[in-house]
């Protein structure tokens, strides 16, 4: 299964499940249905950042687009680094985000034809109307408030309340971590923040579309979504099996349907297919691996111009067999109580907003769960949510906290030129040595 | 008199002579970093709030907690909440305002290094109703916090007196700004401006106001400062000393005008002294001045509104940007504020700051951007 290229910087990675195979086709055919919209003027288009409440977008009938996706197509397309360094060139500080960087420098750049003609492929259609969730990061809702000014468009902006240390006081009131829900009840005044700010960007989408919610509509999108969430949270459940059925090389794939199309029948029948193939495997007692003897936990945004280093594990025998990116989108929904479902879903889940209690107990939980022998932490040097956030939490909570080694390497998500290859092999390279006598002496 | 406040200078707490009294006068000592903090309900119990600004001279480095990949400021405060530095204070309060702060709360979460900590979920966007009721619902919360802590309850009065206190320093602080602009010749430097303002972050308020009435009659009667060739705006967040301020001057400029952290944001807008105490601490610190925290619609044209206004009514002639390194917030903002300055024809300058100002490179940009300047 491993892949002989994959020690290049720019490899792509090879998935062993075969729904993996037919997501490209399906960004592709997304972005065509964005661009035949924006052409006829049949549905507004509307830009997001990464974790936003899509199911509102669908039960409205505008389109999300999400130039991060963008940015990432970029990335594993080799088209970041002409568009990061105009950013750059105009200014925009070298330690700012790799995504903002590279839609920025599309946005207010010019390029030579090598640059626009393959750009062309995987460009967005412009926003008719730009909104965005601060439930990752500060720095989200101010990009899209640059891109708004940009394209002279209107704007919105969704806060997310950071969950206060006194909830983790709070009773449990989810069995499992749904996604990244976090355990402890949220106070009631929280959510009543959360519902008021998506009621917000209802009236922001009804004021500019000229059309009413309809709120039956609401309910069958929050209801496929749900579906959704069920069918991609026991696919992540399933990965708890030895050997584990799917990698993150697939999960970090699969995840489109669940960021761009969460509240559409077809995303949930895709995840229901997927659930299906990840059955079988168990079933089968199949994993990736035919002699799987590390388990890896890799946190992180991942390369997309590299993934093939996922595979690049599997000649150590190692998997990465949980990671908490792709899994954000998993959102258990309840359609009889749309908004506040969503709000719990987006706006009061792990992001930023969680604690560093909830965030242990959360890591407790996974190492737990998908007996993993260590962490790989992808940080994102530019990134704030993970370099400053999530990484040093991981660190500290899976080091002294839960006894598992973490390797934390520095690097980038888009920009090849953050990437120090040969270095970042050698540290796996000495990472695994360190797991084979941890764990087989 | 500018020693007095110069006196209370010292960000590190520990070795601030001032706070060293107050605390050995038997007050409790608060720490908090950001100016959303509603310091007058501290106050109020009787309790000395002291601001976290990062502290000169620190390597900012305190273990697997403290990433490089984030401002000076956040990484020294983080270094004296877990070292010495901060040892004297009883407590902290976070208000939530960026993603530094976020971790710098993880941190203390995770170490505990003081007896007393509290969390303030404030929201990021200002002018709405939902916000203004959920951010009224975490004061009322922490008002409870700091009572128990202080054993006493905080009734309306010790409240409203708190905020009469406050108010009168943000009327004396705005008294003496404009001593630096609106008039042809300055009455004070911009770097002895931001010694008073730093020394209010570590004084009882009340010693404060005493301090800058006396300051205020002394600059009113004497001669102002000379050899100013070029008045400019300094836009930015915290510094945590003068040297930006020094070194505009030494080259013959000044700043007349701020939006900063240690400066206009710190003491425009006065609290409402008609309104219950409560729902006015909520609405002036939730709809002060903007700041690249906020994400609303409007935020971005407060701000510049504010940028053009202060301009204008201290016949500035140029904006600096003094932003801190890994400031998202800020340097995401600055890329929008700069098409509007281009589009007004107002020169502006573009510099990071870290543990140092990067005195050397500053200096020649400076030297530059001042030529520019007067010859517009």
């Amino acid at each position: 299964m491993s892949n002989p290229e994959s020690s290049k910087t720019t490899s792509k990675s090879i998935k062993s499940l075969k729904v993996s195979n037919e997501v490209f086709s399906n960004v592709l055919e997304y972005y065509k249905r964005g661009h035949e919209a924006k052409a006829t003027g049949s549905a507004k288009i509307v830009y997001h950042t990464g974790w936003d409440p899509v199911e509102i977008d669908y039960a409205m009938g505008v389109i999300p687009m999400f130039p991060e996706n963008f940015s990432a197509a970029c990335g594993a397309t080799q088209l970041s680094i002409p568009l990061i360094e105009m950013a750059e060139s105009l200014n925009a500080p070298e330690d700012l985000c790799s995504y903002f960087k590279n839609h920025y420098g599309f946005m207010k750049g010019e390029f030579p034809e090598e640059v626009t003609k393959p750009l062309a492929r995987i460009r967005i259609p412009d926003p008719d109307l730009v909104v965005s969730a601060k439930n990752l990061c500060r720095l989200h809702p101010l990009w899209m408030k640059v891109a708004a000014e940009h394209y002279d468009v209107p704007y919105f902006s969704i806060d997310a309340p950071v969950m206060p240390p006194r909830y983790d006081k709070n009773p449990v009131a989810y069995k499992e971590q749904w996604g990244a829900h976090v355990k402890h009840r949220i106070d009631a005044e929280a959510i009543e923040y959360g519902v008021a700010q998506l009621k917000g960007y209802i009236a922001f989408l009804e004021k500019y579309t000229g059309q009413k919610m309809d709120y039956d509509r609401l309910k069958e999108c929050v209801a496929h979504s749900g579906r959704m969430g069920e069918y991609y949270n026991e696919i992540f459940n399933l990965r708890k099996a030895v050997p584990c059925p799917a990698g993150g090389e697939d999960l970090n794939t699969l995840v489109f349907f669940a960021v761009t199309m969460a509240g559409t029948k077809e995303a949930a029948d895709f995840y229901e297919r997927t659930l299906a193939e990840v059955k079988e495997r168990v079933a089968q007692g199949k994993g990736v691996l035919e002699n799987e003897r590390f388990r890896i936990i890799f946190d992180g945004i991942p390369p997309w111009f590299n993934m093939g280093l996922f595979n690049y594990l599997h000649k150590f025998g190692a998997l990465s067999v949980e990671e908490l990116y792709p899994r954000i989108w998993c959102g258990q929904l309840d359609p009889d109580k749309p908004l506040e479902s969503i709000a719990i879903k987006y706006l009061l889940s792990m992001g930023h907003t969680a604690t560093f209690s909830q965030f242990l107990e959360y890591n407790r939980d996974r190492v737990r769960d998908y007996k993993a022998d260590g962490a790989i932490l992808w940080n994102l040097t530019t990134c704030r949510l993970m370099a400053v956030i999530l990484n040093p939490r991981d660190k500290t909570t899976f080091e002294k906290e839960l006894g598992i080694p973490a390797l934390m390497l520095d690097a980038d998500q888009v920009d090849p030129r953050r990437f120090a290859h040969a270095q970042i092999v050698s540290r796996i390279d000495a990472f695994m040595e360190m797991l084979e006598q941890r764990k087989y002496g | 008199m500018i020693e007095k406040f110069e006196r209370a200078n010292q960000p590190m707490t520990l070795k601030n002579p001032v706070v060293q009294e107050l605390k050995e006068a038997g007050k409790r000592i608060i720490g908090y970093t950001c100016t959303n903090f509603p310091e007058e309900i501290v106050y109020a119990a009787g309790m000395i709030p002291v601001r976290a600004i990062g502290a000169p001279g620190l390597t900012g480095e305190s273990g697997p907690l403290q990433p490089a990949s984030q401002c000076f400021i956040a990484r020294a405060n983080m270094e004296m909440a877990l070292g010495e530095g901060f040892s004297n204070l009883d407590g902290f309060v976070i208000t939530n305002t960026c993603d530094m702060v976020q971790n710098f709360f993880s941190a203390l979460e995770y170490y505990k290094p003081f007896p007393f900590y509290h969390f303030i979920s404030r929201p990021n966007v200002a002018h709405s109703e939902p916000a203004l009721k959920f951010f009224r619902y975490e004061l009322d919360e922490f008002k409870k916090v700091v009572e128990a802590y202080a054993g006493k309850s905080i009734s309306d009065t010790d409240l409203s007196r708190s905020v009469s206190v406050y108010n009168e320093n943000r009327r004396l602080l705005k008294e003496l700004y404009d001593l630096r602009g609106q008039g042809e010749r300055p009455l004070l430097s911009g770097s002895d401006f931001t010694k008073v303002i730093i020394a209010s972050f570590y004084m009882d308020k009340e010693a404060h106001n005493n301090l800058l009435r006396d300051y205020i009659r002394e600059l009113k009667a004497g001669a102002g400062v000379d050899g100013v060739e070029v008045r400019v705006h300094l836009s930015g967040s915290t510094y945590p000393d003068t040297e930006i301020f020094d070194i505009i001057e030494e080259l013959g400029g000044m700043v007349v005008s701020d939006d900063l952290c240690i400066g206009t944001r710190y003491f425009v807008n006065p609290v409402n002294e008609k309104q219950d105490p409560m729902d006015a601490l909520a609405d002036r610190y939730l709809n002060k001045l903007a700041c690249p925290c906020m994400h609303q619609d409007s935020k971005l044209d407060e701000r510049y509104n504010f940028i053009t206004t202060q301009i204008k009514q201290n016949h500035g002639q140029g904006v600096i940007f003094g932003l801190q390194r890994f400031c998202d917030t800020h340097l995401v903002d600055y890329q929008a504020l700069r098409y509007r300055l281009e589009a007004d024809h107002i020169p502006f300058l573009y510099h990071e700051v870290e543990s140092t100002v990067g005195a050397g490179q500053l200096r020649t940009k400076l030297e530059t951007f001042f030529e520019i300047v007067k010859g517009a």
